[in-house]
């Protein structure tokens, strides 16, 4: 190996780590930063997980007065009436995780009712979140898309089937 | 070699030699100048009988701080090779879903994998510049065992990764299944296997080359 040669691959070796250590850093900072927006950053889970508790306590509250309706064959006037042996392990449905207030729940009629909630963010922001309440299978009874605010769902009684099998849908 | 380097010193100084007679002749033997200083350094001077008086150490000590740093830059090294290959994996599968598998998303293995990253990736750096900085003041150190079979052992470890990975693609490819998801996660892999195979390529190159006249020429 000649002397020239010799030094060029000097050079070389000398600064390969260094590029090598730069590019290392460019791609993580990089990868870590588009993780961040598929995520929403940590402020905006904490909306989407709120989001989500509110979901599944609007989702609890329509099986329960299903429940209700196979009983007494009409809605609730006010969801107080709801039976407390239905709190799944003590656990109140009808309370926002933040504000802690009654979701708001209307009679329309003695087949259908109106539930109410207040949402942090907008269901669509929640890439990550492929929750089967969000999705537009048709089969699935309700459909929990919201946009942020206030945001209200109708429900309306309907019979699946040929038995007499009750649900409440939202579609 | 930089045994046999202090051997030679050692039989030298003991037999009367000066220091920078020495000096000049290893130079020009071709050895790497600041080799030389260093393990003539390693001799305080020659007692009344003529031989030579080691500079004190802590041998033991010098060891097992060794293996504490290489061993823990090794699984900070893992660390964030396997969270970057999870994050660009997770980042793949949002931008190509695929029907078939995709059954839920989670936030979490992202949240997880930046952690990771942000934890570890700056003490990997922090550990290599140290180590760097020690070889750079005992450049006898790029002979040490623990140096080597650490440097083997990532060698190896993501040789197998890459060929791994190239069997695979080939082996999807043959099947008919190459798909641009599969194609893009495969890339991913060999990609971060083969810089770091790539580094430690060249951290051995050095250690050669550091013993030669040629890298004592261009280091400046």
């Amino acid at each position: 190996m000649t002397d020239q040669g010799n030094r060029q691959e000097g050079t070389l070796i000398n600064r390969l780590p260094g590029v090598l250590w730069a590019l290392s850093c460019l791609v993580i900072i990089g990868a870590i930063f588009a993780g961040l927006m598929q995520t929403g950053g940590p402020f905006e889970q904490r909306k989407f997980k709120m989001d989500a508790r509110r979901v599944e306590d609007l989702n609890q509250l329509v099986f329960q007065i299903r429940d209700y309706y196979r009983e007494h064959k009409t809605v609730p006037g006010t969801l107080t009436e709801l039976p407390k042996a239905h709190a799944y392990r003590d656990k109140n449905f009808t309370l926002d995780p933040e504000t802690n207030k009654s979701y708001k729940y209307r009679r329309l009629s003695g087949e259908r009712f109106e539930l109410c909630a207040v949402f942090s963010s907008d269901s669509k922001a929640d890439r990550l979140r492929s929750d089967y309440r969000y999705s537009p299978n048709i089969t699935e009874p309700t459909d929990f898309t919201h946009p942020a605010g206030h945001h209200c769902y109708v429900f309306r009684k309907e019979v699946e089937g040929n038995k007499d099998t009750v649900v409440f849908r939202n579609r | 070699m930089s045994l046999e380097l202090k051997q030679y010193v050692k039989d030298a100084l003991g037999r009367g030699a000066d220091k920078d007679a020495l000096r000049k002749t290893l130079v020009a033997s071709g050895w790497a100048e600041d080799v030389v200083m260093k393990t003539l350094d390693q001799f305080v001077g020659v007692d009344a009988h003529g031989v030579p008086i080691p500079v004190p150490r802590m041998q033991a000590h010098q060891i097992a701080r060794d293996i504490f740093l290489y061993l823990l830059s090794l699984v900070t090294l893992s660390m964030c090779a396997f969270a970057l290959g999870g994050l660009l994996f997770e980042l793949v599968n949002q931008q190509i879903p695929d029907r078939a598998t995709d059954y839920y998303h989670n936030s979490h293995s992202i949240n997880w994998a930046i952690a990771q990253l942000v934890v570890a990736f700056p003490v990997f750096t922090f550990l290599t510049r140290l180590l760097g900085r020690d070889i750079a003041d005992h450049p006898e150190k790029r002979e040490s065992l623990i140096r080597k079979l650490m440097i083997y052992l990532i060698l190896v470890l993501t040789a197998v990764v890459s060929l791994g990975d190239l069997v695979t693609v080939l082996t999807t490819f043959l099947e008919g299944d190459l798909t641009l998801r599969f194609t893009l996660k495969a890339l991913i892999v060999l990609g971060i296997s083969m810089t770091i195979f790539l580094y430690y390529l060249v951290e051995v190159r050095r250690d050669d080359l550091l013993v030669r006249r040629e890298a004592g020429a261009n280091k400046s």
